[in-house]
């Protein structure tokens, strides 16, 4: 292994900043005290250098567009190449977004994201400013508590299933909510459980639909009832809306609040990490609390609203500007380019292709909640001669990424499995066909992985000596 | 357009499998009340007319010669950053939790946390945060934990569009925020009993602040230090640990990633060694495989979300993970002269700028010295007439301060980066001539 600072030379040069022609300030001069002695420990290294150190990085990662990514709740779809060749486009790059006259174009397609996005949920308004799923919770919880607040109500409470993704009770923490958790009953929130944690306490409910284990909550219009009776919310957790697209909307369903992920359901890809888009959307009773700015339709065409004397209850903002609007932009290609049909067409077959999967995979392996399953279910190697970390790990030698494992909580020994509708049935074969030649050869695999550029990873001792920068690695040495 | 590859047989054959007749029997858990029989949403328009019609909305922007920043720069980008970021496989894939399967993007973030810790003088960087805005949040919400002190003083210096999301936050969880006023276009600290001090460097009207002035309040008090930086700017700027700060953040989007209308941006944060175990987000660290390898992995998880739940501190799990390996391939290609040169040629062009415009009568604010932004003083009225000729000319119009910041009425802010020419400059200040 070597880091880039290796493949150097003191002095080489990578990129030199055009001349600039105005004359050279003193920087020595001018900043006195404040000015920086100390040189930079930054690399020294040619573009060529540059070239190839993360050319050679980017063949030691596995991606949708090399290898079947089947991680439950993160939809790993194919993203349409035609997405990236917009998002490329000069004038969308090239422009600040404190010049309005520049941004004019952008702030059209923002307003159109937000009603096409209003029109798939069922939503009454939204707001593109969040920039990841967890930072849409973080403001959908702030928009709940500004709204409940102004109802004169002090509810702390926010009630999460056991099945719930960790960004919910973190996200409820985080907005100084305390959580309540609720047990699941055979996969699914019982509404009987849900009475004895609901009072007036109960700020909001967090729930995924489908939820974690790839089920849909089929009693959510009773569990609707019975939160909203108390004067609590429901909040929508986006994350699996692609099962759903075109078949049920989280407004009609009785959401107040929700979140997309952009980089989930829309294919604006997922960039190693993000960056993302989490937009909220909210039911009309919320929509006067929604961040600012948000676009609005004008007279004469699209603008950015900002006046908090027209919207006095708006809870402010929480990005530096209107979202990540490279991201918007994709997802509002995506949306366009596919249409009714063809993101009708998406959910439909992300469900065939899953159930498809898990009734192959169902032959060797359990799945617990496993009737009814939308977009993604759970399998569990637990009475199995191979863990779940090493079943995921024996995949990486046949070229496949894991499933999600180890979550969710309430299945010991997970593994998530969510292939996508972009999938081919050919390809779900040799999966399930791999899955089984794994699950015979369990002395071989214990030791997984075989050919990968690492073998099993020691992460005890990442955690316990931690080395995070080079400087801390030279000093271990 | 559809981009799943089932033909009419794969259906048949795979519902066939399933015992079902139909896709729809696979919905049969959702309730008849709600399942849509129709919807309203526009047909799709298939790839090349997707394309053309954004063209045509894109034809609706401007592509400005751009004098403005406040937080967000019209720097040069080198053309193998986003020849390397934009790879398919960096692109299509996800946080590195596989790590045997992603040693490539994991190397690039220990990368990334080596250099962010760099320029921040600081002993650990995470793998990101969302903006330079969120970044700064949680940094408060660090010290506020850390402290277990629900105030905070932040200074007037702080990016007014920063502050909106501090008091955003602040609001919804409950922190107070004590603000610390301007003088002379530099932050008066006062001692107060609060969780932190957060200051920007430089501030938003480009000034450069006294750096002991901040040290000195923290060495009378038990607070912690927090100072959101620019990163281009701080390759020439006393190291922020010189003046004991404990947490450093700021916005990456300086470091070859274009406006893009405001988004997606990159956040930074770094501390030191004690406080690492309380930064938000991924980290990565480097250790060994069972052969004694290297090897890069997800490290310290047990302060996040997917293990702590509600006890995480933070509630992040997407970061900014591709545009982090576009700063980190900059600042490869830049290196340790390119940043400055960069810094440098910024500073100077918008010396020269604020120059020519004190030449022509224009009134600049230079109470401090500043960098690479500085303030002037313009009545509404010629601000006005000034933008619409600016806009006809191509260039961008001085950001309106008064629209942020009430204090700052009748002041606009203006930046020149490395990239402007000194013709593009004098044009630019020509148009301000002729309406003076
Ligand atoms: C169910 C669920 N909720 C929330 C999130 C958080 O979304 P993001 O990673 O975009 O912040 C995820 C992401 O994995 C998720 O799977």
């Amino acid at each position: 292994m070597k880091l880039i600072w290796e493949k150097g030379q003191s002095g080489r040069r990578g990129y030199i900043p055009s001349p600039t022609d105005t004359p050279e300030v003193s920087l020595e001069q001018l900043l006195g005290l404040e000015y920086r002695k100390e040189p930079l420990d930054l690399p020294e290294v040619s573009e060529l250098d540059v070239i190839r150190h993360y050319t050679n990085l980017a063949h030691q990662n596995y991606a949708v567009d090399s290898n079947f990514y089947p991680l439950g709740s993160c939809t790993m779809k194919y993203s349409p190449k035609v997405n990236e060749d917009i998002a490329r486009v000069e004038q969308f790059q090239n422009t600040h977004p404190l010049c309005e006259e520049g941004i004019l174009g952008s702030i059209e397609i923002m307003y159109k994201t937000q009603e096409l996005l209003a029109k798939i949920s069922g939503m009454a308004a939204v707001s593109l400013q969040p920039l990841a799923g967890a930072h849409g919770e973080l403001t959908g919880l702030m928009l709940i508590k500004a709204y409940q607040k102004d109802h004169n109500q002090l509810r702390d409470e926010i009630i999460v299933p056991d099945s719930a993704h960790g960004t919910n009770p973190a996200s409820a923490a985080m907005c100084g909510f305390k959580v309540v958790e609720v047990k699941s009953k055979g996969g699914l929130l019982d509404p009987e459980a849900l009475k004895k944690v609901v009072s007036n306490k109960t700020a909001a409910i967090m729930l995924t639909n489908p939820n974690t284990l790839g089920l849909f909550e089929k009693d959510i219009l009773e569990i609707g009832q019975i939160v909203h009776a108390s004067g609590g919310l429901l909040y929508y957790d986006g994350a699996n809306l692609n099962a759903l697209l075109g078949k049920v909307r989280p407004g009609d369903m009785g959401f107040d609040v929700m979140h997309f992920n952009l980089h989930k359901t829309f294919s604006t890809p997922h960039g190693g990490g993000g960056p993302g888009s989490g937009p909220v959307g909210v039911s009309e009773k919320i929509a006067p609390y929604l961040p600012l700015p948000i676009a609005v339709k004008t007279a004469t065409g699209f603008a950015l609203e900002n006046d908090k004397t027209k919207r006095p209850k708006s809870i402010g903002k929480v990005a530096t500007f209107y979202g990540s609007f490279g991201v918007i932009l994709k997802a509002f290609s995506y949306m366009i380019n596919l249409g009714k049909e063809g993101l009708t067409n998406a959910s439909e077959m992300a469900v065939l292709n899953a159930n498809y999967l898990k009734a192959l995979l169902s032959e060797v392996m359990e799945v617990p909640y496993s009737e009814g399953t939308l977009h993604e279910f759970v399998a569990t190697a637990s009475g199995l001669d191979l863990s779940a970390l090493e079943i995921a790990k024996a995949l990486l030698d046949y070229g496949y990424h894991a499933p999600t494992i180890y979550f969710p909580l309430i299945v010991s020994e997970a593994l998530m499995i969510e292939p996508t509708e972009t999938e081919s049935p050919q390809t779900l074969d040799e999966f399930a066909e791999v899955i089984k030649e794994i699950l015979e050869k369990v002395n071989y695999h214990k030791e997984a992985p075989h050919f990968m550029p690492v073998k099993r990873i020691d992460e005890v001792k990442a955690a316990r000596h931690p080395i995070l920068t080079r400087a801390q690695l030279q000093m271990s040495k | 357009m559809f981009y799943t590859p089932h033909t009419a047989k794969d259906q048949e054959k795979m519902l066939a499998r399933l015992g079902v007749k139909s896709i729809k029997d696979l919905y049969d858990t959702i309730p008849q009340e709600v399942f849509l029989t129709d919807w309203e949403f526009p047909s799709g328009l298939g790839e090349a007319k997707t394309y053309r019609y954004l063209k045509e909305l894109a034809d609706k922007n401007r592509e400005l010669t751009t004098f403005i920043g406040l937080g967000l720069y019209d720097h040069e980008i080198p053309s193998a950053v986003w020849a390397l970021a934009g790879k398919a496989e960096f692109v299509t894939a996800y946080t590195p939790y596989q790590a045997e399967a992603s040693q490539g993007m994991l190397q690039v973030i220990f990368e990334f946390q080596s250099m962010i810790a760099e320029l921040t003088s600081m002993d650990t960087a995470n793998a990101s945060l969302y903006d330079g805005a969120t970044a700064l949040a949680e940094a408060m919400l660090m010290a506020v934990l850390e402290k277990k002190q629900k105030k905070v003083a932040v200074s007037l210096g702080v990016n007014p569009l920063y502050r909106e999301v501090l008091k955003t936050y602040a609001k919804a969880i409950g922190i107070e925020i004590k603000w610390l006023p301007l003088n002379e276009g530099q932050t008066v600290f006062k001692k107060d009993d609060v969780a932190a001090y957060i200051l920007q460097q430089p501030n938003f009207l480009g000034y450069v602040e006294a750096t002991e002035s901040f040290r000195e309040i923290k060495n009378q008090t038990n607070a912690l230090g927090i100072v959101s930086i620019n990163p281009v700017l701080a390759s020439v700027l006393r190291k922020p640990s010189a003046y004991d700060a404990d947490i450093v953040c700021g916005e990456g989007q300086a470091l070859g990633i274009p406006m893009n209308s405001g988004g997606p941006l990159l956040g930074f944060i770094a501390t030191k060694k004690s406080l690492t175990r309380k930064l938000p987000g991924r980290i990565v660290g480097l250790t060994t495989d069972r052969n004694g390898k290297d090897a890069f992995v997800l490290t310290l998880q047990a302060r996040e979300q997917h293990i702590r739940r509600e006890k995480a501190g933070s509630n992040i799990c997407t970061n900014q993970a591709l545009n982090a390996l576009a700063a980190t391939i900059y600042l490869a290609l830049l290196g340790k002269e390119g940043l400055k040169e960069v810094a440098l040629g910024a500073i100077s062009n918008t010396h020269y700028l604020a120059d020519r415009l004190k030449a022509i009568g224009v009134k600049v604010g230079d109470k401090r010295p500043f960098l690479m932004e500085f303030p002037v003083l313009l009545e509404p009225k010629k601000a006005h007439k000034l933008k619409e000729a600016l806009l006809i000319k191509g260039f961008t119009p001085p950001i309106s301060l008064g629209e942020f910041d009430r204090n700052f009425s009748d002041h606009y802010l203006l930046c020149a980066t490395e990239k402007r020419y000194k013709q593009e400059i004098d044009a630019f200040v020509s148009v301000w001539e002729g309406i003076l």
